[in-house]
């Protein structure tokens, strides 16, 4: 039986923090068993290494994705879709995992002055790991850790 | 008759390679640099002797270090089929086996030293095949994550194995990784751990009493390394969280890349924080008096030994605030003389930073510790009579096990 599985940005640059994303996934990892992670933009050889520290780390499954992978390949039946971008969610798969019915959580670092309330309700999880795992675990209806 | 040499391979350009050679006393006997890379040698080497066989050994001046300069060639020019360290795509930049080799048999050296495991030590790992009799003891010296973060690579993992099954010694920089080398099928001498710079001239270093108190000062010290082990990202991100009590603080990043110097603009803009990446600063007494005025240090990362920024901060009074993943927790008492926490928990980094920011006591009471506890396990000359007893020793094994 195929695992349930979410999928992550891992592009690590100047509009994306893949690397926060990692961290989160370190702090969530006692919610996250039997869930197949799949990290897209897996090449860049920093977060090679930190995907590969994160799975012997944690023990959780991870399918490292490389960047010329299309992105609706990625997201096909995913159950979550979670990126943390810098100025705005452009350059994110957002449209596919829209059509592909993929509930996404996008936090943005500096969102410009006339954001909505739901991007400003993520503003906490931009920064704070912790609070993106909660996030990740309450979507995936998994126990939730202390922020 | 020359004296036979003994031969460091080590990154020409590094801090930490000019201070431990320059360290050594002279009764070591001669030393030869074979550069893992062709880079300009770091102007703290001092005087450099051009070296390509035994003749110019022997004119060698007394004060000089010898530094391998033979034109490579035939199989010389073929790259070792080994991994790159992360941020390399190939190891066609990098010192190959085949030189080591040709430097082994043309100096004879007494010792093989290499210093740090990706590059150089990888590279002796392909000269071993090369080598017959003439092959050296090979002590091999561990730098900060050559194997806590490596060593959990699939691609890095069989050679490292390979490499603590040939070397004769290790020298770690922590307790930490004893353990981690013993796991590999290291079976040899593990010498006393040291830092990889050996050690620093203390007492030339200002003392506490003549730099303002910890509490007094207004600067805090971010290290800017983000990418295969530094989180300077993550550290800003926690100075963005602990922004309402760094205001009146000047914030500087230390060897910054482009997207930590960005985020920096960014978190200036947003936060009004006075915040801003350093320049690189060539003059090492520099960078020092810069440390002497931090109130604290802050370092976020996921592997690390015993950062020299974490012991300059020691010895100057500048409180640390770092990540679980390096040898801190060796040289100071965590949330007494330091905060130490996860690279991943940036909640609680930046709460550490809050507070280092504002406990005023905290801070001062752990300036004149750590400077004790650095003044002890970092002095050069102290760690030079350590490094050269380990030379001495692992050259002495060499010769009984020839001669049995």
């Amino acid at each position: 039986m195929r695992l349930p599985r979410i999928v992550v940005d891992g592009e690590d640059s100047s509009r994306s923090r893949g690397l926060l994303v990692v961290s989160a996934l370190h702090l969530a990892a006692e919610g996250l068993h039997g869930i197949a992670i799949a990290v897209m933009n897996a090449d860049d050889p920093p977060m090679a290494a930190a995907v590969e520290v994160l799975q012997g780390e944690t023990g959780l499954r991870i399918e490292p994705w490389p960047a010329s992978v299309a992105p609706r390949n990625v997201l096909r039946e995913a159950r979550l879709f979670v990126s943390v971008a810098v100025d705005d969610t452009a350059h994110l798969p957002l449209g596919e995992a829209a059509a592909l019915g993929v509930p996404v959580i996008a936090p943005v670092q500096f969102p410009a002055p006339h954001a909505d309330a739901d991007a400003l309700a993520l503003l906490r999880a931009a920064h704070d790991p912790k609070a993106l795992a909660g996030r990740m675990l309450r979507a995936l209806g998994r126990i939730a850790i202390t922020a | 008759m020359t004296r036979r040499p003994i031969l460091v391979v080590a990154m020409p350009d590094s801090i930490h390679t000019a201070r431990w050679l320059r360290m050594l006393p002279p009764d070591v006997g001669p030393l030869v640099l074979l550069p893992t890379a062709r880079r300009d040698p770091i102007p703290d080497l001092g005087r450099l002797w051009p070296i390509r066989d035994e003749s110019d050994l022997a004119a060698m001046p007394a004060d000089a270090i010898g530094l391998w300069s033979a034109e490579p060639t035939g199989e010389e020019a073929t790259p070792d089929a080994l991994p790159p360290p992360i941020g390399f795509t190939n190891r066609r930049t990098i010192l190959r086996g085949a030189t080591i080799a040709r430097a082994i048999r043309a100096l004879r050296p007494t010792l093989l030293h290499t210093m740090e495991i990706q590059q150089a030590g990888y590279a002796a790992l392909a000269a071993m095949p090369r080598l017959g009799e003439e092959r050296p003891p090979w002590l091999v010296s561990n730098w900060g994550s050559d194997i806590f973060l490596y060593g959990r690579l699939a691609a890095h993992r069989p050679i490292l194995r390979a490499v603590m099954t040939e070397a004769d010694a290790v020298l770690n920089e922590c307790d930490r990784d004893a353990a981690l080398v013993r796991e590999l099928g290291f079976r040899g001498r593990l010498l006393p751990p040291q830092p990889a710079s050996g050690g620093a001239d203390i007492a030339a270093l200002p003392r506490l009493d003549a730099l303002l108190p910890p509490s007094a000062r207004r600067l805090i010290l971010v290290k800017g390394y983000h990418g295969w082990a530094g989180r300077a990202l993550h550290a800003l991100s926690a100075i963005h969280l602990a922004a309402p009590a760094l205001r009146g603080f000047a914030i500087r990043l230390l060897l910054a890349p482009s997207a930590v110097r960005e985020m920096a603009q960014r978190l200036a803009e947003h936060d009004g924080l006075d915040i801003a990446a350093e320049p690189w600063m060539a003059d090492h007494d520099a960078v020092l008096r810069r440390m002497g005025d931090a109130r604290m240090m802050v370092a976020c990362g996921i592997s690390d030994g015993i950062g020299t920024t974490l012991l300059e901060a020691m010895v100057l009074g500048a409180f640390p605030v770092v990540s679980n993943t390096g040898a801190a927790a060796e040289w100071l008492a965590p949330g007494r003389d330091g905060l130490i926490l996860p690279p991943h928990d940036v909640a609680a980094l930046a709460a550490a930073i809050s507070r280092a920011a504002t406990d005023d006591a905290l801070v001062d009471a752990a300036a004149s510790r750590n400077r004790a506890t650095v003044d002890r396990r970092w002095d050069l000359r102290r760690n030079a009579v350590s490094a050269a007893a380990g030379y001495a020793e692992v050259i002495g094994a060499g010769r009984r096990a020839a001669a049995a």
